[in-house]
């Protein structure tokens, strides 16, 4: 069906962005038919490229004068087929390329969406931090992108996805409204309307500008390379360091295909390519924290069989060593002539047996499969070299790929961990999630954009929406999945724990758990899941979670947002949502879990938690000051330093009092790592003026004292508040007609 | 709907090339022009899908979409260092450019151009009228028009130099001897850069090597090819592997990166020739850039000014040949000269053999970035060793009133030498 552009709107369009910034003529858009997944095509009937804001938002309007749909694009470098505009009009915003602002002292930067990733962290480098997302395409795709594909990349492992480091976006909505959407940074903020953007693939509308945050550079880095004999080996030997307490930079893995691949390109590494598997671990932090880390790592290694552990020495190096991780998807271009590229996640505990599973079906199908991908976080990247001119190998291709994926949701996975769903992924959402949350997410998009014009026919099949149910299904139809195998469940526990796999990093708990029962059960494996919101800890897991409560380790350790995974809630109609997974990568379908988070009763009631759970610091310690005999410079670089504390805060003379100093201001901190760390965090306090040790306990009094200074929540704007309350409303109450009486 | 292209033509002959690319993007941010005009029918991945469409047939060669797409490429290959899965960039743009000529003629630009450089005795008149231009100082003059009137005069201008102090090396002899080299001489090198040839010749005596003569050579073809011209590349390539082989030398020195990475692709150019594929091969494997030899002789440390010097690496030495770290020894033997990086220095600046002739207006939006990068080094040199890049670069910076000059690497060394004599 080819839909015709009506001449107006070209006028229009051109009128705004300049006859050289529109393309009409058929082979001038053949180019934009793909991204970088070429196995769609699809091409679009018009794409306009505005150079600046003012011409982006107005050719917006314009498309939603003339309800015309339209797609958004960056650079085109998905994996998801999301950025296709089949007959409609293609938003190129790669030329909206301005670093508008950098703040050094707030560590924050202030992008057009078509900044490239790198290009930012190039930038900023002089101040010594860095964009910490980094996505493989990290030189080439732009932020606009990562934002709309909460992209992940391989430090995200440690460091978290794009939504842990957006802090705002300026959209501007489908139908031409324009609003600013901030990170929560208060109690009660509402519906975390930005948690639900980014990620939404550009079905909720465009940014304008991204504020991102900007991360200190490590002051050390070890990068290791540790070769295994079976790619078993290689998993459990993550599954091992992960379980040690180490938060690896990041944990990569490639198997022996993707080596050779990896080796016969210009970006060779010197990865040995008689290996079954090799094992890319990058430790970063403190320079007292790092090399006792890195000597875990290496024990690890080699009691897991590792033939050979090398690491970089310099920074020369560590580039080459990653620059072959980073390639790999290109360097298999070089094995056959087209490839399909799988992103799916499976719980890390799993790995090993997935891996198994997965060479299993490749063997059976007659295909090859190299695996590349985040180990880490259990991120699989099974990619397959074929020839799509061969069709009974594109059958085999096909029939693999979907078992592969019915292999990770049975093994309680997900089908996405940062490539998003678009076009390619679509046919596996409903075997993934229920009728009720496909019509949940259906709902969130209908609150953004009521119309459904952007970026029509991506991520939820338009048959799950209940108002669409009924219509003629047509061509996203959920694939047949084969009968999966089953995977081992835990035993239910009646502590409140619906399942815990600490290998995993993961627990699942029911609402009414408190936080200090959720501590004894996680400390018991030298884990903890710091949410730690001022006050103690007989606040429930709900509650929290409900309220969105805010704490002072939020900025080291994580804001509840940051450190949910999914929940289940009951919402105002009665309906059950099942909302993200236990995995810790999840970009498959819309975000309802960020939505909920701090939304109080409006969206209905949380039962149930997946929480991310953190190694709990070996050694930890709280040190105090008094303020007045504080050097404040050497205060400010202490706490923006490598040894940067858990939590700093100022506490008034009163509590000074009550932990038995003079009353007086006191900076307090509390501090925790590996010994060599708080070591040298005790050391590096100590130039700020003379320290006193504290027992940990006197951080429970300083939680239960605080916050000290109140939060100011940002400006909020008319145009934020109809989207709120068009949210809240997708999931109110079902209202009975009103009858007339009289 | 065209017409799929027939199995015979250049196209379709290079077209696994083509299935190397897996469309990752990867070449976006390397390509100036896509950068310059942030629209991927101005990409590498862009073009190759368009050559891939041509190939099918669902689009025709002389489509104008196609051919502004094409004709917009500066043939940097820039994209084919960023390039994971190796796409032979190069190679298919000088098939896709001579499968065009069937369908479309080379612009009458090009055209001229190209046949005064096929004609020997043609090109030595052209350039005696260049010189007596330059040395009229009308060229600096004229270099002042608006827009494109006004860069040929500017690329003229910017070949301006002192007067050398030549001096005489010894013509190295025993243990100090390395191999026998023959130049390149090249046809803009000689005719307008002819101090620059001989100071080559005398630092590659410094540093050991001797000198054969092969007086048959000509034009390399590059710009040729480049244009889709494959015959008449073809005839220079075997003119010059016969020039060569008759010189007897061992090596053969090219100071030009554009004509050196022709030179080393000549195996490639006459690859279904049988009579000369094997010759063509054996020939390129003996061709080095200058900077090479000399980093492979140390080169010997020389005296130089002291100078802020900053360096651009031409395409055709840092993508085509890959030839990165030679030209940093060479600057890193001249005492005084104190080495500044220039950000996106892998960057092309628009030269592009005579790219910047044919498409003015992109080749100087690809050169604006580059002049700011000088400009934020505060380098007095910017060194580069291709002569379309020397002129690009100084030409921009006479029309901008600038103090910085273009050299090439090897007048520093020369200079450097030449206090010693």
């Amino acid at each position: 069906m080819r839909v015709s552009i009506p001449a107006a709107l070209v006028a229009e369009l051109t009128r705004i962005v300049g006859p050289r910034h529109i393309l009409t003529r058929g082979p001038s858009l053949i180019a934009y038919e793909s991204d970088a997944l070429p196995g769609y095509r699809q091409r679009p009937a018009l794409a306009v490229f505005p150079g600046t804001r003012d011409e982006t938002i107005a050719v917006v309007r314009a498309l939603a004068a003339h309800g015309a749909p339209f797609v958004a694009r960056g650079a085109g470098t998905g994996l998801s087929g999301g950025a296709l505009a089949g007959d409609v009009t293609l938003l190129g915003l790669q030329r909206l390329k301005r670093i508008i602002q950098v703040d050094v002292e707030a560590r924050t930067a202030l992008v057009e969406p078509g900044v490239v990733n790198a290009t930012l962290t190039t930038a900023v480098a002089q101040f010594g931090v860095h964009y910490a997302p980094d996505p493989s395409s990290q030189t080439a795709c732009t932020i606009g992108g990562n934002v709309a594909e909460n992209a992940g990349g391989p430090h995200c492992l440690k460091y978290g996805v794009t939504l842990n480091h957006v802090l705002a976006a300026t959209v501007i909505l489908p139908d031409g409204s324009i609003t600013t959407l901030h990170a929560p940074t208060t109690d009660d903020a509402g519906p975390d309307l930005l948690g639900a953007f980014v990620g939404s693939e550009g079905c909720f509308g465009v940014a304008l500008d991204v504020t991102v945050r900007l991360t200190p550079d490590p002051e050390a880095v070890r990068t290791l390379l540790a070769d295994f004999m079976t790619v078993e080996s290689a998993a459990r030997c993550t599954t091992a360091i992960i379980a040690a307490g180490i938060v690896p930079a990041a944990c990569e893995l490639m198997d022996q295909p993707t080596i050779r691949a990896v080796e016969a390109s210009i970006y060779a590494a010197g990865y040995p390519q008689d290996a079954a598997a090799v094992l890319l671990v990058e430790v970063d932090g403190s320079a007292a924290a790092v090399p006792a880390d890195a000597a875990i790592i290496e024990h690890l290694c080699r009691e897991h069989g590792a033939r050979q552990v090398t690491v970089a020495i310099d920074g020369v190096d560590r580039a080459r060593l990653w620059q072959g991780r980073k390639k790999a998807f290109g360097a298999m271009g070089r094995v056959a002539p087209h490839l399909v590229v799988q992103d799916a996640v499976v719980p890390r505990s799993q790995l090993a047996d997935v891996l198994t599973r997965i060479a299993e079906i490749g063997t059976r199908h007659r295909l090859t499969v190299c695996n590349v991908f985040h180990a880490g976080d259990g991120n699989l990247h099974p990619n397959i070299p074929y020839d799509a001119n061969d069709p009974d190998e594109s059958a085999r291709v096909h029939d693999a790929m979907t078992e592969i994926m019915a292999l990770c949701i049975a093994a309680g996975g997900t089908i996405s961990g940062e490539h998003g769903v678009g076009l390619d992924k679509i046919g596996y959402m409903e075997s993934l999630f229920t009728a009720d949350t496909l019509d949940a997410m259906c709902r969130l998009r209908g609150a953004f954009d009521p119309e459904r014009r952007a970026n029509p026919g991506k991520v939820v099949p338009i048959h799950s929406c209940r108002e669409w149910h009924g219509l003629a299904r047509s061509g996203t139809d959920a694939l047949p999945m084969p009968p999966a195998p089953v995977f081992r469940a835990l035993p239910p526990s009646d502590d409140g724990v619906i399942e815990y796999i600490p290998s995993d990093l993961t627990i699942t708990v029911q609402a009414g758990v408190t936080l200090a029962e959720l501590d004894a059960i996680t400390a018991a494996y030298a884990q903890w899941c710091p949410l730690l919101p001022w006050g103690d800890d007989t606040v429930t897991v709900g509650e929290v979670l409900r309220r969105g409560l805010r704490g002072p380790a939020n900025a080291a350790l994580g804001a509840p947002r940051d450190l949910t995974r999914g929940l289940t809630r009951i919402d105002q109609r009665g309906v059950t949502i099942v909302a993200g997974g236990r995995v810790v990568k999840n970009v498959a379908g819309f975000d309802l879990t960020r939505l909920a988070i701090g939304a109080g009763d409006a969206l209905g009631t949380i039962t149930s938690a997946t929480l991310r759970l953190r190694a709990k610091p070996a050694v930890r310690a709280a040190l105090a000051i008094a303020s007045s005999a504080a050097d404040r410079a050497a205060w400010h670089a202490f706490g923006r330093g490598p040894c940067a504390p858990l939590a700093a805060e100022e506490i008034p003379a009163a509590v000074a009092a009550e932990l038995g100093f003079a009353a007086t201001p006191h900076l307090v901190v509390w501090i925790g790592g590996n010994e060599a760390h708080v070591a040298a965090t005790v050391a590096a306090f100590a130039r700020v003026g003379p320290a006193h040790a504290l027992p940990e306990s006197a951080w429970r009094v300083v939680r239960a004292r605080g916050p000290f200074v109140r939060p100011v929540a940002p400006a909020s704007d008319p145009v934020c508040e109809a989207l709120r309350a068009r949210v809240i409303a997708a999931f109110a109450p079902l209202r009975l007609p009103e009858t007339h009486h009289g | 709907m065209a017409e799929p292209l027939g199995a015979h033509t250049p196209l379709a002959r290079a077209a696994a090339g083509l299935d190397s690319c897996v469309h990752c993007g990867f070449c976006l941010p390397a390509c100036p022009t896509y950068l310059a005009v942030a629209d991927e029918n101005a990409s590498p991945r862009g073009r190759l899908v368009l050559m891939r469409a041509a190939l099918d047939g669902e689009v025709r060669l002389d489509d104008p979409d196609i051919t502004a797409a094409l004709d917009t490429c500066l043939g940097c290959r820039a994209c084919e260092t960023a390039c994971p899965s190796g796409v032979p960039y190069g190679q298919l743009l000088e098939a896709t450019r001579e499968t065009q000529r069937a369908v479309r003629p080379i612009p009458r630009v090009g055209r001229l151009v190209l046949a005064t450089f096929a004609r020997p005795s043609l090109l030595r008149v052209v350039l005696a009228a260049a010189r007596l231009v330059r040395v009229t100082g009308v060229a600096r003059v004229l270099a002042r028009l608006p827009g494109a009137l006004g860069t040929p005069f500017a690329l003229l201008a910017s070949t301006v130099r002192e007067r050398a102090r030549p001096y005489r090396p010894a013509v190295p002899a025993g243990e100090d001897r390395r191999a026998t080299v023959a130049c390149l001489t090249g046809c803009v090198m000689e005719g307008l850069f002819t101090p620059v040839n001989r100071a080559t010749e005398r630092v590659l005596m410094v540093n050991g090597y001797a000198l054969r003569r092969a007086p048959a050579q000509q034009c390399c073809g590059a710009l040729h090819i480049h244009a889709g011209d494959a015959d008449t590349a073809r005839r220079l390539a075997r003119t010059n592997i016969a020039a060569f082989e008759a010189s007897g030398a061992e090596l053969i020195a090219v100071n030009s990166a554009g004509c050196g990475a022709m030179l080393k692709e000549y195996g490639h150019v006459l690859h279904d020739d049988p009579a000369w594929a094997d010759r063509a091969a054996a020939f390129a494997g003996r061709v080095r850039d200058v900077s090479e030899l000399l980093a492979a002789a140390g080169p010997r440390p020389s005296r130089g000014e002291t100078r802020r010097v900053t360096y651009d690496a031409p395409c055709h030495l840092q993508h085509a040949q890959r030839v990165v770290t030679p030209p940093l020894a060479v600057l890193g033997a001249i005492g005084g000269a104190a080495l500044v990086p220039l950000a996106g220095s892998d960057q092309c600046c628009g030269s592009a053999g005579i790219y910047n002739l044919l498409e003015p207006e992109t080749a100087d939006a690809v050169l604006a970035p580059k002049l700011d990068a000088i400009a934020a080094t505060g380098a007095e040199v910017v060194v580069t060793g291709n002569p379309g890049c020397l002129m690009q670069i100084g030409g921009g910076l006479v029309r901008a009133g600038a103090t910085t000059v273009a050299r090439h690497p090897i007048e520093l060394l020369d200079a450097g030498y030449a206090r010693e004599y």
